[in-house]
């Protein structure tokens, strides 16, 4: 009884929430020409989509997917694409900007190029925690990156650190592990 | 507990959300998200546009081959890959040689077509075309190679008139490791190429590469027997791309010799002729090419988000004919002296500085860019048929252009201008606008079109040599004179000037193109071009109105000496004159019936014609033009994944007949059209060792595919062949 009246407070709060962004959306529409992300973005938010299909966060108790950007690199606006999507039925919630400590909070943790010095000290704070840290910094891996996008030439590819992976406790698809350019074992 | 803070957080998340939805909606939507991993991975951009763009988008006749691709079908060299592109005109002159260009004109030194090496232009200001022979890059070190048929010169300036062609190499961050490959094949080929590729120890990654190769001689064609161009190959380079903050900078540096043998054709009196050959001779020459390169590259993203590149290079290159030429047909030179040994050739530095920023605002996805370049060259040009008066020169080239993207309806019609402003060295300023459309009903399919205006320099050998083109028995022009020259006795050289008083102007096409391309499923799309492109201001030379001159001296000559050894000229000069208009298409289909067969298949069309003006001398030209490139082309190529670790290339190629000019003929010599059948079987022996066997023009023992009209040499059968190579990674 009590968990269902929680879920019918949270369904009229979902509501409630998307006329709210419905006006925000028409005012930010009016005033907001966020340049087009780039190709490469775009393809690197859809591999972190592909990452939030595939890998197994057993540790998120929560409804969502929560993907945290740390840092304001969110891939020329790409990362928010991903901004309710569906992935293994839950839906993904991107925030940008997400301070240090509340990271561990988060199911996925993204670190840009951009902000690659902040990849280490994101690294640090989540230790064996489980959450999925992605980078497309360079040299992502000996950063302590779960996985790193690698923009090489005319495409992007991933690489899997494979060992960081289970000092944290997550599960990757075997498929995944076949189509990385390199593992990290 | 637990769950009210999650409650309480959802809250936080969803505002969070909403603005994060809100700054998402103007931006378009992301296509790639829909894609599988697998897709994601194979998914290939190209730069083409001088940004990076799906094939898909381009409002251009644009093609990639893969370095999957030039694997599967075991390309040894470049202009064999180039093979893989429909519609592309591709030659085999010899062993090394080759004839490539993009819509017809076709020549060893194709002028029209520009060619980059990891966006360093190799196409040669001194031939006005690319060394192909020259460029024997290792196979498995290139990533891709990017073709626009038609005109790229709005963007990439004078030169891309009917094509260019970007061959980017593997960046060393993705070339970490050691590879080795070796190449044995029939007609003395071998070859060995190694890349090693590790990290920098203050961060970032190195590349070195290297290739040495060698092959013996093809067929010459009228006389079956062993030629002499035989070629040994070596390159070395390094590149660098250290880790720095805020942008990426890529380093390179390279250098590489060829050396080989060939004859060219020279216009001779009867006295020194070939045997076999009269009023031409055949001279042997020692060719040896040497170039060497340095290139620095840095990207860099500025604070309000534009996207800057800074590229220099430094480029020398150096080639030097040695053999016995005939001498003496020059201008107010003696008369026919006899051939003694002889260096022929040049040197060229080039310095190149260029700077391109994009900005995305809005709709808007505006580049623009600024170029400057420095030549300097001494060319050796001591005798017949190319005489040089000064063979020094520098020029200083400079240009700009921009080029605007505007989405008028997003996700349907995009329209595309700009232009290219350039002052070149030779030719004077040339402006060279183009706008383009782009109409996407579906995210799949797309229809565009393109009008464009672009020009073409003189080459450096075009504009100051005094050309002898020809030589002939006298008895020939009494019956188009109708004077009464002693036949047999007396040899007639045609010889071009220069026109001092009129300034040569640049080659110039306007364009109209169209194409269509549909991915109906992930099995099944096609890809359709139309184009025509009138030319005008075409090199050319004519008659002088007064032909003959020297003739009261080559009498005299004839008294004093006897028949054979004396001559006398018919003038002409070099001109701007000459109109073309050429047109066609380009189709092609790709299919995956299965996921271990893919099928790809291209035919394409073009007609190439010239204005007659009447002139003997001028109408050379036009009909050399008209005839080099075939007018159908039809490719199939199959490829079956047999199994993981064994795969079978089978490609099929038509080219229907050319018709070329040689030095012996008034006529054109027809070459028949010939189809070649390519096979290839490789076997992945383990993860890091490939085994292949390739057979090569399976069908017929031997062909001519192309007689080269300038320089002239001899006429080259390419034979059946056959080759192993192994690739090792570790």
């Amino acid at each position: 009884m009590t968990m269902n009246m929680h879920l019918q407070f949270m369904a009229s709060m979902r509501m409630l929430g998307r006329s709210i962004c419905g006006l925000i959306g028409a005012l930010a529409l009016a005033v907001n020409a966020q340049p087009e992300a780039q190709t490469a973005d775009r393809i690197k938010a859809a591999y972190v989509y592909n990452f939030a299909k595939f890998v197994e966060m057993t540790g998120a108790d929560d409804k969502a997917i929560r993907l945290c950007v740390v840092g304001k690199d969110d891939l020329n606006g790409a990362m928010l694409s991903l901004n309710r999507r569906m992935a293994q039925g839950r839906e993904i919630l991107v925030r940008k900007d997400v301070p240090m400590d509340q990271i561990k909070d988060c199911a996925m943790a993204f670190v840009g190029d951009s902000d690659a010095r902040l990849l280490s000290a994101a690294a640090r704070q989540l230790g064996n925690s489980q959450v999925l840290l992605v980078s497309d910094a360079r040299q992502a891996m000996d950063l302590g990156a779960h996985l790193s996008l690698v923009f090489s030439d005319d495409r992007v590819e991933f690489d899997v650190n494979l060992q960081n992976l289970q000092k944290s406790n997550i599960k990757a698809s075997s498929q995944m592990l076949k189509l990385a350019r390199a593992v990290i074992r | 507990m637990r769950k009210r803070k999650s409650g309480a957080h959802s809250w936080r998340w969803l505002l969070l959300a909403c603005v994060a939805q809100a700054t998402v909606a103007s931006a378009a939507a992301n296509e790639f998200l829909d894609m599988s991993l697998e897709e994601l991975v194979d998914y290939r951009l190209m730069s083409m546009s001088r940004k990076e763009q799906r094939v898909a988008d381009m409002a251009a006749a644009a093609y990639v081959i893969s370095a999957e691709e030039i694997r599967r079908s075991g390309a040894q060299s470049i202009p064999e890959a180039l093979r893989l592109v429909p519609g592309l005109n591709v030659a085999q002159i010899s062993r090394n040689r080759w004839a490539v260009s993009s819509r017809g004109f076709n020549e060893r030194f194709s002028s029209k077509l520009l060619v980059q090496v990891d966006g360093r232009s190799v196409y040669s200001p001194l031939f006005s075309g690319v060394l192909w022979e020259t460029q024997d890059t290792v196979m498995e070190d290139i990533e891709r190679i990017e073709v626009i048929r038609g005109p790229g010169a709005a963007l990439w300036g004078t030169n891309a008139m009917n094509g260019v062609i970007n061959i980017v190499t593997r960046s060393a961050a993705a070339s970490q490791g050691t590879m080795v490959s070796t190449t044995l094949g029939s007609g003395q080929l071998a070859s060995t190429s190694l890349t090693h590729g590790g990290a920098l120890a203050q961060g970032g990654h190195f590349k070195l590469y290297g290739k040495a190769s060698s092959m013996g001689g093809t067929l010459e064609r009228d006389s079956g027997l062993m030629g002499v161009d035989a070629s040994h190959q070596k390159r070395l380079g390094v590149k660098l791309e250290p880790q720095v903050d805020g942008g990426q900078l890529s380093l390179k540096a390279e250098v590489n010799q060829d050396r080989s043998k060939d004859y060219w054709g020279t216009p001779s009196v009867l006295a020194y002729s070939d045997p076999t050959t009269p009023f031409a001779r055949n001279s042997a020459l020692a060719d040896v090419f040497e170039g060497a390169a340095l290139q620095a590259r840095y990207a860099w993203k500025s604070i309000d988000g534009a996207e800057n590149v800074l590229q220099a290079s430094l480029d020398k290159e150096r080639s030097i004919h040695t053999g016995i030429w005939g001498a003496g047909t020059g201008a107010g030179k003696p008369l026919a002296d006899a051939p003694y040994l002889l260096q022929m050739g040049g040197e060229k530095t080039d310095v190149d500085v260029d700077f391109q920023q994009r900005n995305i605002r809005g709709d808007h996805d505006f580049i623009w860019g600024l170029n400057l370049r420095h030549t300097s060259d001494n060319l050796l040009l001591p005798t017949s048929p190319y005489l040089l008066l000064d063979g020094k020169s520098q020029r200083l080239n400079y240009s700009a252009f921009a080029h605007d993207e505007v989405t008028l309806v997003p996700d349907r019609f995009k329209l595309i201008w700009g232009s290219k402003f350039e002052k070149d060295g030779l030719t004077g300023f040339n402006i060279q606008p183009n706008v383009r459309a782009l109409y996407t009903p579906g995210q799949n399919e797309a229809y565009w079109g393109a009008l464009s205006r672009s020009a073409r320099s003189s080459r450096r050998t075009e504009s100051l040599a005094t050309l002898d083109i020809s030589a002939q028995d006298a008895a020939n022009l009494n019956a188009m004179t109708g004077l009464n020259l002693p036949a047999n006795l007396l040899t007639a050289v045609t010889q071009v000037s220069p026109r001092t008083h009129d300034s040569l102007q640049a080659e110039h096409a306007l364009s109209l193109e169209g194409g269509w391309r549909k991915q109906f499923s992930n099995f099944l799309s096609v890809d359709t071009s139309l184009f025509v492109t009138d030319y005008s201001h075409l090199r050319g030379a004519r008659m002088l109105s007064n032909p003959v001159s020297g003739l009261p001296e080559a009498l005299g000559c004839m008294a004093a000496y006897g028949p054979g050894v004396c001559y006398f000229t018919m003038a002409g000069y070099n001109t701007n004159l000459d109109k073309a208009r050429s047109w066609g298409g380009e189709f092609s289909v790709e299919w995956h019936p299965k996921t271990w067969w893919k099928a790809q298949a291209f035919y394409s069309y073009l007609r190439v014609k010239g204005e007659h003006s009447g002139d003997a001398l001028g109408d050379i030209q036009v009909n050399v033009f008209e005839n080099s490139a075939p007018r159908h082309q039809f490719s199939l190529q199959n490829n079956f994944s047999l199994s993981n670790d064994l795969n079978l290339n089978v490609r099929l190629r038509y080219n229907s007949e050319t018709a070329h000019y040689t030095l012996n003929s008034q006529a054109l010599t027809r070459l028949a059209s010939y189809t070649g059948l390519d096979m290839r079987l490789a076997w992945k022996a383990s993860r890091n060792i490939e085994l292949s066997v390739q057979g090569r023009n399976l069908l017929k023992d031997r062909h001519t595919e192309f007689i080269n009209i300038f320089p002239v040499t001899r006429a080259y059968a390419i034979q059946r062949s056959a080759l192993v190579q192994a690739v090792v990674r570790f």
